[in-house]
């Protein structure tokens, strides 16, 4: 839906993140003052190894703006997007919570688990 | 730099033109990026096939939203409709009667135009006419040809394929015509030839089309005429009897000619039957005398111009030269019959009207829509300011101008087609009044033509965005913020354009009022005119039969002594009759051949004067007690000053135009008395010199009673005439006219113009009234809060409706001030076309402007009384 509706609800905030979604927020919190849509497709591609399509970018992106993880500024406009502009995107601080919060469960759920690496599997 | 493919790019911008996001640009940058990396052309497909991916999702999107946000706009619109149901119905009323005008003058138009359009390759025909110049260097113009002209043209012109001719009642006469159910006196009959019914379009519903005009004694009829003589029985293989033919037997069955055709019968002869009769054939196929209505089929493609010349020298060819100097021969292209032939004799063109008409019902219309839209605008203008907050709060969530512009045009065609819908049920309704106005015979059946739909929707598609754009151009210009806090840009007074636009209506209003008094003026002067006779309460009987003509005497006096009946008179013609007035060929006896001037003849007796009321200026009447006055004639004083002779003085009449029964001798009567100058004739038609003769002479017989009524003409009067009609003539039936019935056919088309003026009018300055009634409504209610401290301030309410009607009086004083030198023009170029007109005075100025000032006042002053008088302490509350 190509427009934003303000969301009230702050349940969410109980639940984790998607993994798209972190990605995307880490890769906001990576690039810092210069987070906008394409650098942040590239970001991802970069380091996953393989390439996201933007609109699989968009997708994460509204989602967190409108769980206000995310904040978003208009940017100035540049030639090579045909003089129009970009909108830049900055972590809230509810959005540094949020990826503090998957660390830490991403911690508790591998604490304690035998080596992934030492028993070698199918790989 | 290179760019994006342009198609593609702009497909994009349109696809994600509102997204939150910015993706336009992303894929902008992206595509740079790919073509430094991947080279261009890798970049463009990338680049296509994204917008491809796009599009379907995106597309639905938008047009979910279009009808969610159209759904919405119609919703809105039907709540402001019921809100305020007085003012829609105001408005849709004047839109609907506006537009049902224009849509039966659209009808009336278009029956217009398609006059004679029914004939196959109607394009193709053209009649020949027959323009005679006479003595006196007038020329005459007759849809009548010599009868031979038709063959020669067919056998001599390459380019003429076909060539039909037909002879009409001015030939044959009148005759009685009897069946077992009917006995009736018939002219509406012609004997054609065997191509009338292959070039014509007239439709034979029963009989074999090759066969039926070729047998002797064998008629076809009309249904009508079926109707008449059979009644419900099959005429088919009947007979019917006729005064001066052998029994017919009827072989087939027509469709009454359309309304639309200018040729018009009842029953067809075979002409090509009387072509085998001996004595008969040279007559049907000689060059000498006009007398055969005749119509040439070309072929495709010829040039009009060139088929010309060739029929010139044919004719120039056929006939002595003589005959060619007194009668040119012309071709009319069959589409030009209905509006050109003004000048030609109004019995071989049915129905025939002048083409102003169809431009005057043009621009009347035009004026009606143009009064109608205004109202609309004016009225959707003022009632915005009341949703200036609705348009504010719509702005202030994010609608843009053209958004909101658009769903007030969006409403304007929803009022608009409503409207139409209901123009079209009055246009329906109304259709049998408007039939009688306009001398038309249109059904609803004809509203479903798709062109002329077509048409009206598209006036009014265009009347709705037309009267739409300006409110919403205006509404969509209102800044949310002044609108929120309460401030709009327009006070108590009606702004500029408003005010422009009601000008504009009341000067079309007034316009119209004066144009219509102007020809009513012009009308009532043609009627009124002196004719030189009393018109009123004479009642003209027929002589159609030798039993009536033998006993003359013995009816004249047999109407006299009936009760009411001052006065009778037998005479030769009558005015407005369908037989034209005989001419001659008269000189003083004592002058020479070559001073012969043309006049016209009438044969009289001695209670003509009497009856007609006609003043003998110097002379004596005819006596009918002495033989001695078959040689005594009146003439008029127009004869008196043209031939130069007096009472006393001898006459000679041309021998060419004595019947060929006459004695051959010299006919030179004496002027015994000079009457006043009398127009037996339509006004349009100057007077010219008369000769009255002797009822017993040697150039026309007697044709017809005039009897002179007491009062008005009673239907008891009528069935008494007929009484002693049926006495001395049993056999014939009893026709009869009242005179000044057949006298107004003279101005039947003029007739028409003026009464659909006049009911236009009526309609325009309704339609501007209840546009004036809503405009004030409004204004009084914006000003309530003000009107009450005025009131409260010790403002009298005299003051107050004085302030109230102040503005609209002198609205409509500079629109009469517009129209009056505008209309002054217009309607003076149309009066230069009569030979007699009037003179519009200062009455018919005046009047107009005065009648409209008293309809605007009448129309507010209601409201402005109803404002001026409310206690203040209610106009205060107010909010």
């Amino acid at each position: 839906m190509a427009y934003i509706r303000p969301d009230h609800t702050t349940t969410l905030m109980g639940k984790l993140l998607t993994r798209s979604e972190e990605f995307v927020l880490l890769a906001v919190w990576r690039l810092q003052d210069d987070a906008y849509s394409l650098a942040i497709q590239e970001e991802i591609s970069r380091l996953t190894g393989y390439e996201w399509s933007l609109g699989s970018i968009y997708t994460p992106l509204e989602r967190l703006h409108r769980k206000r993880l995310l904040s978003s500024t208009l940017g100035t406009s540049t030639p090579e997007r045909g003089g129009r502009k970009k909108r830049l995107y900055l972590v809230t601080d509810q959005g540094k919570k949020a990826l503090a919060r998957v660390q830490e469960v991403e911690h508790a759920m591998r604490a304690g688990l035998p080596s992934l690496f030492a028993t070698g599997g199918a790989r | 730099m290179n760019r994006p493919p342009r198609l593609a790019a702009s497909l994009l911008d349109w696809l994600l033109k509102d997204d939150w996001h910015t993706p336009a640009g992303d894929f902008e940058e992206a595509f740079h990026r790919m073509a430094i990396r991947d080279g261009e052309r890798a970049a463009r497909r990338w680049y296509r096939k994204q917008v491809l991916l796009i599009l379907p999702e995106r597309l639905k999107e938008k047009l979910v939203w279009t009808l969610i946000m159209l759904a919405s706009n119609l919703k809105v619109a039907i709540r402001t409709l019921r809100k305020h149901p007085g003012f829609a119905a105001i408005n849709m009323g004047g839109l609907a009667l506006g537009l049902g005008v224009a849509i039966l003058m659209a009808l009336f138009i278009r029956s217009e135009l398609s006059f004679d359009r029914f004939h196959p390759d109607a394009d193709r025909i053209v009649r020949v006419l027959d323009h005679i110049t006479t003595a006196d260097g007038a020329v005459q113009s007759f849809g009548y040809a010599p009868p031979g002209t038709a063959q020669a043209a067919l056998d001599q012109i390459p380019e003429v394929e076909q060539a039909t001719r037909f002879f009409t009642r001015n030939v044959m006469g009148r005759q009685v015509v009897e069946t077992p159910l009917a006995r009736l006196t018939e002219g509406d009959y012609l004997f054609v030839d065997r191509s009338f019914l292959d070039m014509f379009g007239f439709e034979l519903i029963e009989g074999n089309a090759a066969t039926v005009l070729s047998e002797p004694n064998t008629v076809v009829i009309t249904e009508s005429a079926a109707q008449r003589y059979f009644g419900s029985e099959d005429p088919m293989g009947k007979t019917m009897q006729f005064e001066r033919e052998e029994d017919q037997l009827v072989v087939g069955v027509m469709a009454d000619p359309p309304r639309a055709s200018h040729i018009q019968f009842s029953m067809l002869f075979s002409l090509h039957a009387y072509d085998n009769i001996e004595r008969l054939r040279p007559l049907l196929h000689s060059w000498d005398g006009s007398w055969s209505n005749t119509y040439l089929k070309l072929t495709p493609g010829a040039d009009l111009d060139e088929v010309r010349r060739k029929f010139q020298d044919v004719v120039a060819a056929s006939r002595p030269a003589e005959a060619n100097d007194v009668s040119r021969l012309a071709l009319q292209p069959l589409m030009d019959v209905h509006f050109g032939s003004s000048e030609i004799g109004a019995e071989d063109n049915a129905g025939e009207s002048p083409r102003q008409t169809v431009w005057f019902v043009a621009l009347v219309a035009f004026f009606i829509l143009t009064i109608a839209i205004i109202n609309f605008t004016n009225m959707s203008t003022a009632a915005s300011l009341r949703r200036s907050r609705e348009v504010g709060l719509r702005k202030a969530v994010g609608a843009n101008r053209s958004q909101v512009a658009r769903q007030f045009l969006g409403e304007s065609t929803v009022v608009m087609g409503l409207s139409l819908v209901a123009a079209i049920m009055l246009a329906v309704a109304v259709m049998p009044g408007f039939n009688m106005i306009a001398g038309k015979q249109l059904e609803p059946i004809d509203l479903l033509d798709p062109i002329l739909m077509g048409t009206i929707a598209l006036i009014a598609i265009m009347a709705g965005l037309l009267s739409g754009s300006y409110p919403a151009l205006y509404l969509s210009r209102f800044s949310p913020v002044n609108v929120l806090k309460g401030r709009t840009d327009t006070g108590g007074r009606t702004p500029r354009m408003r005010q422009g636009l009601v000008v504009i209506q009341f000067a079309l209003s007034i316009g119209l009022i004066m144009a219509s008094l102007i020809l009513n003026n012009q009308m009532q002067y043609l009627q009124r005119m002196d004719l030189g006779y009393e018109e009123q309460h004479l009642v003209v009987v027929d002589i159609n039969s030798g039993a009536a003509r033998q006993s003359m005497d013995g009816l004249v006096d047999g109407f006299t002594s009936l009760a009411g009946v001052a006065n009778a008179s037998v005479t030769s013609r009558v005015p407005g009759d369908w037989k034209g007035i005989s001419e001659i060929d008269v000189r003083p006896a004592s002058s020479g051949e070559e001073s012969f001037s043309r006049s016209h003849f009438l044969a009289i007796d001695d209670r003509f004067l009497d009856t007609f009321q006609m003043t003998l200026l110097e002379g004596r009447n005819i006596r009918m007690d002495t033989r001695a006055d078959s040689m005594a004639v009146l003439i008029n004083t127009q004869a008196a000053r043209v031939l130069g002779v007096s009472v006393g003085d001898r006459v000679s009449i041309s021998p060419d135009n004595l019947r060929s029964s006459a004695p051959d001798i010299p006919f030179e009567p004496t002027v015994v008395g000079i009457v006043e100058d009398f127009q037996f004739q339509s006004a349009h038609v100057p007077i010219g010199p008369m000769v009255l003769g002797f009822l017993f002479n040697p150039i026309r017989g007697s044709d017809y009673f005039t009897i002179r009524a007491e009062g008005p003409i009673t239907a008891d009067l009528i069935e008494n005439l007929e009484a002693v009609h049926l006495q001395f003539d049993p056999a014939t039936p009893f026709e009869y006219h009242v005179l000044e019935d057949q006298l107004a056919l003279f101005y039947e088309s003029e007739q028409r113009m003026a009464r659909i003026f006049r009911w236009a009018t009526g309609l325009a300055i309704l339609i501007a009234c209840l546009g004036l009634f809503g405009l004030t409504a409004h204004s009084v209610t914006q000003r309530t809060k003000e009107i009450g401290i005025r009131k409260a301030l010790g403002a009298t309410e005299a003051g107050l409706y004085a302030m109230l009607i102040r503005e609209i009086v002198l609205l409509v004083v500079l629109a009469f001030l517009v129209a009056t030198p505008l209309t002054w023009w217009a309607t003076g170029g149309w009066l230069q076309g009569f030979a007699f007109h009037v003179q519009p005075g200062i009455g018919d100025v005046m009047v107009p402007g005065l009648i409209s000032i008293a309809c605007a006042i009448v129309t507010v002053s209601w409201l402005a009384l109803r404002a001026a008088r409310t206690n203040p302490v209610f106009s205060l509350r107010y909010e």
